[in-house]
């Protein structure tokens, strides 16, 4: 895989299958699900569905199995669309924040907040000092290395999206008593906080992914330049957290404005920059790697997951080698901009195969081999 | 006499989060959550004047977001796709502008509680023109200045009706001018908003929050309002220029986007130090931002300290 041009990934989640939504819930599974089950299972090459499919019937299913279940279907899916590298699906996770906040001590979730229109996402607080109560995703690295076919990569939130999408009560109550400044009050905070995820939290965390055998770790920052004057903190929280953690290591980042990384970036112990550019449609951006000489790897954003039109091998080849004409071809790696948990695993499907062959057409194109 | 109110959107209860939910799965129908809002609006009102606050709110409970009843109710835009919403984890729908916009005078009364503000001294929180206009994707083909002069005649005649209705002071909210405007940008955003202010018969504020004031403060205050507000977790006024006399300064001093719930001391300490930086007539303390960011129970927690803090500032003065 190393000489391999434009490689592919995905970045994380998959939309969770109906069959798994309602075992979590305690619901049985319905007509539809089962059929889901076996049409996907025939499609994955799965045998021995009618486990599940008794599994799914019993009265309180046993939802550790369930989701073993659900995580198989995940990787044999991936593996299935071609990708150089795979996870689960996020199978396991309800979320990417709250999934992390509720196994880290100094949380507390208060209720709703609103995203937007009658969208509401729960956000914790911060009313402690933070702490790992047990390094978290290791059995489910674990479960995705026994079976999956193909090398392995793992995502996992970053400690500054943590902090940026939690009230920080704790650390700013520490910072009593200091400056009357509260945007300097709060930005210490900040830091504080995200320092503490970083040490306390992310580093045992990975450090346990990589001695269970994580060989390239995602952490995953969407909230990276959420504010500019923070992104110092962002890349100090990085290096903290990756401390001693012998793995390939990558940030994604998404919907983001990437030129506020820079220069700040360059200091960060990362080897690979995995970027959402499709929804943006500005590939020029590519063009800041060459500026800052930064020669790291680039995963190069080439799918929309939040659009069910499927795009095509050659525009995703002509994207990819529009980047490799930038930076050159040997460091550009082609994924989604972001996980696809919001396309049904139809059009997710579609998308990752045509990525992957979009990529194979560009390696035709530059002699790469196929 | 220092006064003190809320500033925009509060957030919904739980019960409305669990129902609007429901709506949209088809599992409820939309006059339970009316009912639920409308039970909400009468809490929020109550939790405001428990607090002694100078103004109340119906809580603007029925707005998505700050643009989105004018972007609903104005012909010739219309709400278009999700954006986010300036430095926050949240995000609003982009007014999309395809022609001349028609003002109606209707666009915010539609989605008001009239009847529960009824004989209370009520405020209204409109976006400024400039904010609306530089906010909106505008793919009328007309030039920004057009768009801009149709957005003050829009807001205008938001305002007027609202004045009419029994409205005793209107707040232009305004994050644009201290996050991404040019200071031809501020001039432009004044004289979009002198035609709308221009004999309106209600007290008039123009906040802006989520943004550092420093560089614009000595435009703002030239404004033709009553009141400016500024984002004190976003902007320290030491050092500030005493330039403001004449005016009240609202003191953001309340963080709408953190749940810890402030010192009486601290928000008093703060409101006071703007005061006299600027050097104003009078100071109000607010929250910086909506609190909308904080879930239910926090921003009445707030909502009640922002009174407590209100009473300390009156008693001890500049």
């Amino acid at each position: 895989m190393a000489t391999k041009l434009f490689p592919t990934q995905e970045i994380g989640s998959l939309a969770k299958p109906g069959w798994l939504v309602r075992a979590t819930r305690g619901q049985p599974a319905t007509d539809a699900d089962l059929a889901e089950i076996d049409r996907w299972a025939s499609v994955l090459g799965i045998e021995g569905v009618d486990d599940l499919k008794a599994l799914l019937r019993a009265p309180s299913p046993d939802r550790q199995r369930v989701r073993d279940w659900a995580a198989l279907f995940a990787v044999r899916f991936l593996e299935a669309a071609g990708l150089d590298v795979v996870y689960d699906g996020e199978a396991r996770r309800v979320e990417m924040y709250e999934y992390a906040a509720r196994r880290i001590h100094g949380f507390r979730f208060y209720g709703h907040v609103r995203s937007f229109d009658n969208k509401y996402y729960r956000k914790a607080a911060v009313v402690d000092r933070v702490r790992l109560t047990e390094p978290f995703h290791v059995d489910e690295l674990r479960f995705v290395k026994a079976v999956a076919r193909r090398p392995v990569k793992v995502p996992v939130t970053g400690p500054y999206t943590l902090a940026d999408w939690s009230f920080n009560e704790y650390y700013l109550q520490a910072q009593a008593g200091g400056t009357r400044d509260l945007k300097r009050r709060a930005w210490e905070a900040k830091r504080a906080l995200t320092l503490d995820l970083a040490r306390e939290v992310l580093n045992p965390t990975l450090r346990a992914l990589a001695a269970a055998g994580a060989d390239w770790i995602q952490v995953d920052e969407p909230a990276a330049t959420t504010h500019a004057d923070e992104v110092p903190i962002l890349v100090e929280a990085f290096n903290e957290a990756v401390r001693d953690v012998p793995a390939k290591l990558s940030i994604h980042v998404c919907y983001s404005d990437y030129r506020l990384l820079y220069p700040h970036i360059l200091g960060m112990r990362v080897d690979h920059l995995a970027l959402e550019f499709k929804n943006t449609g500005d590939y020029n951006i590519v063009t800041i790697f060459k500026d800052y000489g930064d020669t790291r790897e680039l995963g190069l954003g080439v799918v929309d997951v939040h659009s069910d039109v499927i795009e095509t091998p050659e525009e995703i080849r002509d994207r990819l080698l529009a980047a490799a004409r930038v930076l050159g071809p040997e460091r550009i790696w082609a994924n989604p901009d972001c996980g696809l948990r919001t396309r049904t695993w139809g059009v997710a499907f579609a998308k990752l195969r045509n990525l992957v062959e979009g990529a194979r057409l560009a390696r035709e194109a530059v002699g790469g081999g196929a | 006499m220092p006064a003190a109110h809320l500033v925009g959107i509060f957030p919904r209860s739980e019960r409305v989060v669990e129902l609007s939910r429901a709506v949209d799965r088809g599992r409820a129908t939309p006059d339970e959550l009316a009912a639920a809002v409308a039970a909400d609006e009468r809490a929020v009102i109550a939790v405001q004047q428990e607090a002694g606050l100078d103004y109340v709110l119906d809580g603007l409970l029925r707005w998505q977001d700050l643009l989105r009843p004018i972007a609903s109710g104005t012909p010739g835009m219309a709400p278009g796709g999700i954006a986010r919403w300036f430095d926050n984890n949240t995000f609003y729908r982009r007014p999309v502008i395809t022609g001349p916009l028609e003002p109606t005078g209707r666009a915010v009364l539609a989605v008001l509680n009239l009847p529960v503000l009824a004989g209370l001294r009520w405020k209204a929180v409109l976006p400024s023109p400039f904010a609306l206009a530089a906010l909106a994707d505008n793919q009328s083909g007309r030039p920004f200045a057009q768009v801009l002069a149709d957005c003050s005649a829009v807001v205008r005649a938001e305002a007027r009706a609202l004045v009419a209705a029994g409205c005793a002071y209107v707040q232009f909210s305004d994050p644009v001018l201290v996050t991404r405007a040019t200071r031809d940008d501020v001039h432009r955003a004044r004289a979009a908003l002198e035609p709308v202010v221009d004999g309106l018969g209600a007290r008039t504020a123009l906040h802006t929050f989520f943004g550092d004031a420093a560089a614009v403060l000595d435009e703002l205050v030239r404004f033709p309002v009553d009141e400016i507000g500024v984002d004190l977790y976003a902007w320290a006024p030491d050092g500030a220029r005493p330039i403001a006399r004449g005016k009240t300064v609202l003191a953001g001093a309340l963080d709408g986007r953190n749940s810890l719930v402030e010192d009486v001391d601290l928000l008093v300490d703060q409101a006071v130090q703007l005061w006299r930086a600027v050097d104003a007539d009078d100071v109000a303390l607010v929250p910086n931002c909506d609190l909308e960011f904080l879930p239910w129970d926090v921003a009445v927690a707030k909502t009640r300290r922002l009174g407590e803090a209100a009473a300390v500032l009156r008693a001890r003065g500049r």
